[in-house]
């Protein structure tokens, strides 16, 4: 279990998970986004290849 | 796919990490509720990636990784299963965004309704809030009501 041992002295998770946390959601955001700009974009007949390798990169 | 790479690292550095305790008066089901959607995103973040490279190789196309050169392709071309998968993906993707949701409005629920540190457990230090002056060090569940 990933918190089944929690320390009842510690306030706050680590920097490294806060960090990687917050990093995770900004890539999400940034795929999630990419995604649905790509999905709009190709209706509309615009080129997105680099559109494309961010959000694949990402 | 640098989201599963970082998914990857976060795993094994949580392995070696020390983190906070449940909040002491967080119900027995809440507590079940969280582990379990946690262990969805983390699933879900593994697995999105590898679907959509999958789905990318079915193509017959290749992802070039922030325009540095191109991953090896894991499968041949298939354009049945690329569809199959396309539509796999998409509704993970769709599944990912509701427990996306869930996650947000709970560490929202503690924080401005159970005025627990659930979420300034996760802040970054400058956007913490402040403890109350004497009851910051008091309890196994941080409450400052």
């Amino acid at each position: 279990m990933l918190r089944a041992d929690g320390d009842p002295e510690l306030r706050v998770f680590d920097p490294m998970i806060r960090s990687l946390h917050w990093l995770t959601l900004f890539l999400v955001i940034t795929i999630f986004g990419l995604a649905f700009s790509i999905e709009f974009g190709s209706s509309r007949g615009r080129p997105l290849r680099s559109s494309s390798c961010i959000a694949r990169s990402a | 796919m640098t989201v599963w790479v970082v998914t990857l690292g976060r795993l094994v550095w949580r392995q070696f990490a020390r983190f906070p305790n449940w909040p002491a008066d967080m119900p027995q089901t809440m507590r079940f509720a969280a582990q379990w959607s946690e262990y969805a995103l983390y699933a879900l973040l593994l697995t999105q990636p590898i679907l959509g490279l999958l789905e990318t190789n079915a193509y017959g196309d290749r992802v070039n990784l922030f325009f540095l050169g191109q991953l090896p392709a894991l499968m041949g071309q298939n354009r049945p299963l690329a569809k199959q998968l396309a539509a796999v993906h998409e509704t993970v993707g769709f599944l990912f965004l509701g427990l996306i949701a869930l996650h947000a409005s709970a560490a929202l629920y503690h924080h401005f309704w159970c005025r627990d540190d659930t979420l300034n457990a996760m802040l970054p230090a400058g956007m913490r809030r402040r403890a109350t002056p004497g009851r910051a060090h008091e309890s196994r569940s941080f409450r400052r009501r």
